[in-house]
């Protein structure tokens, strides 16, 4: 059995990898006779329509399946031999999966499957995580013995990370779990919000609450600490990980994703690049209030200008170029630490790595 | 800097594949699964248990992320302790510890009182081993690190590169006390003497 299925996804696999070859067109005609059987149509469960039925393996019987798959053996030697992921699947206690039984796996390529099931379990994993915070930590402001310093502070605290809340529980995790049947549904969960802009806020605030914690916070909130042996300042991080984590996430999605399917490669592009401009939004913001808050004056910061100037892919409304990197601390002068920045409408410093602090030299 | 707490975060840095996550889990659970290749291998969080402590081990994959340098910032700032894993079968993973080392060191300002590690992953892997172990302590040296070959495959290591690492921290009493379990390797003990208190 899981030799027959192994073949099927294998072959599925190598169909999303090959254009024409005479075993992927083997391999298509078998899963087409596997849709026929559904819904008389050659659409693959990727491109069918979101309106189409969702397609469980009672609907094929089990023999006609096996007999079907033998047709593209062929394939099966030159595919992937990675053992099949049923037992991790089946042995997460966390994880149910709307349709969880070893034939529907072998109706979609694993690799694709496997991201899309990291992404959901670790969605749901974060909402908890966020639910905890807002459960826990939020009802503390209101404590009579709350610390002057942080009265009327919650905002700083914690950021918009209400906002977040609301919209990964009420959207995002959901519109994810719906994709567990479709994976390249996967970026379109992304391209349909804005809500992402509140990463980049988030960010900004962060060094805010981390000092206003450090300063004030942590006595007062360690209490809570006992309960789940994580304490305020790893959850608080986690909305800045997770935001990395949609990249790469997404980045292996398209991996996966071969050049044939134009569309879905498309929609993964278009929400990486979302994602990615969300972090460099957030990333922008962090790096102008570091400039802002050194008691150096902007002039005598060193600029680097390292990528062009012109970056196609930043929209316009952006306020300053994002073909910048910044390396590290404006507090140091050091060559390790000298700082890339530049701004659209203002001047931009420039300093070669390695030669001494310098006056800045005026580049455009 | 990051503030006293209960609550002690180890930060896992390395290149996607180097084995982060393999590395972690063979430590928490004791197993290997050469089958199981998480996809992404960072914010992983995994409490284990340190003597009166409680230890978060963060893992966080590099990859990409020396674009968003203030963003890794914020790991960075909120974490005690470093692991700077790479696999001895890539070259190019042991390079992009770089950016990320430097970066500890402007945040921190110095790396002399942070236990930081650098590991070479996959030991066991000798046939496709691109960097030595000469190079790596070479590394080390330069970085003022500790540093160990690990294999998390064959189990070799791995527990003493936590142990070291923890023992690493001067301003509390850290050590492991995983339930019931002696340290398996005794082979590295001649590097770890004086460091590693064996329960």
């Amino acid at each position: 059995m899981e030799a027959a299925l192994r073949t099927r996804d294998s072959a599925y696999r190598r169909r999303s990898d090959s254009s024409a070859s005479l075993s992927s067109t083997s391999s298509r005609r078998t899963l087409s006779g596997l849709w026929a059987s559904r819904k008389n149509s050659t659409c693959s469960p990727e491109e069918g329509p979101s309106s189409s039925p969702p397609v469980t393996p009672q609907h094929t019987p089990l023999l006609q399946r096996l007999f079907r798959s033998s047709s593209s053996e062929e394939s099966a030697d030159q595919g992937d031999v990675s053992t099949p992921r049923f037992s991790r699947l089946n042995s997460s206690p966390s994880f149910s999966p709307p349709c969880s039984s070893p034939s529907f796996l072998s109706f979609s390529r694993r690799k694709l499957r496997h991201i899309v099931e990291e992404m959901v379990t670790t969605e749901r994993e974060y909402v908890r995580s966020l639910h905890y915070i807002i459960h826990h930590y939020f009802p503390e402001m209101d404590r009579a013995d709350l610390p002057q310093d942080l009265r009327g502070k919650r905002s700083i605290v914690f950021g918009n990370l209400e906002k977040l809340l609301d919209f990964h529980s009420q959207f995002f995790l959901k519109e994810l779990e719906a994709c567990w049947r479709h994976p390249l549904r996967v970026p379109h969960c992304f391209l349909r919000h804005e809500q992402f802009s509140l990463y980049a806020l988030y960010s900004k605030n962060k060094p805010k609450s981390d000092a206003l914690l450090a300063s004030h916070g942590h006595a007062f909130f360690r209490v809570r600490t006992l309960e789940d042996k994580m304490d305020l300042s790893s959850y608080l991080l986690k909305p800045i990980q997770r935001m990395s984590k949609y990249a790469l996430l997404l980045t292996d999605l398209m991996k996966e994703v071969g050049v044939a399917q134009e569309a879905e490669l498309g929609a993964l592009q278009a929400a990486t690049s979302m994602v990615k401009f969300q972090l460099r939004h957030g990333n922008d913001l962090l790096a102008m209030d570091a400039i802002r808050d050194c008691d150096v004056s902007l002039a005598t910061i060193v600029l680097h200008l390292k990528a062009p100037f012109t970056d196609q892919t930043r929209p316009p409304e952006a306020r300053f170029s994002y073909s910048f990197e910044l390396s590290s601390s404006a507090y140091k002068h050091d060559v390790n630490s000298s700082w890339m920045f530049c701004w659209s409408e203002a001047e931009t410093f420039r300093e070669e790595p390695g030669s001494e602090p310098a006056p800045p030299v005026l580049c455009r | 800097m990051p503030e006293q707490s209960n609550d002690y975060r180890v930060v896992v840095f390395g290149a996607g594949g180097v084995g982060k996550s393999s590395l972690v889990l063979r430590f928490v659970k004791g197993t290997f699964r050469d089958t199981y290749i998480p996809t992404v291998e960072d914010t992983y969080t995994q409490v284990i248990s340190c003597d009166k402590s409680v230890c978060t081990l963060q893992i966080t994959d590099t990859t990409g992320s020396h674009q968003f340098p203030a963003m890794q910032r914020l790991s960075i700032s909120k974490g005690h302790a470093f692991i700077l894993v790479y696999s001895i079968t890539s070259r190019q993973s042991i390079e992009e510890l770089k950016p990320i080392y430097q970066q500890i060191l402007a945040i921190k300002g110095s790396v002399e009182s942070i236990p930081i590690m650098l590991v070479g992953n996959k030991s066991d892997e000798t046939a496709q081993r691109e960097v030595e172990s000469k190079e790596g302590e070479a590394q080390a040296t330069a970085w003022k690190c500790a540093f160990m070959e690990t294999s998390a495959k064959t189990n070799f290591n791995v527990k003493e590169l936590f142990q070291e690492l923890l023992a690493l921290e001067k301003k509390r009493d850290m050590s492991l006390s995983i339930d019931g379990k002696r340290w398996g390797k005794q082979k590295r003990t001649d590097k770890l003497k004086g460091k590693c208190s064996v329960m």
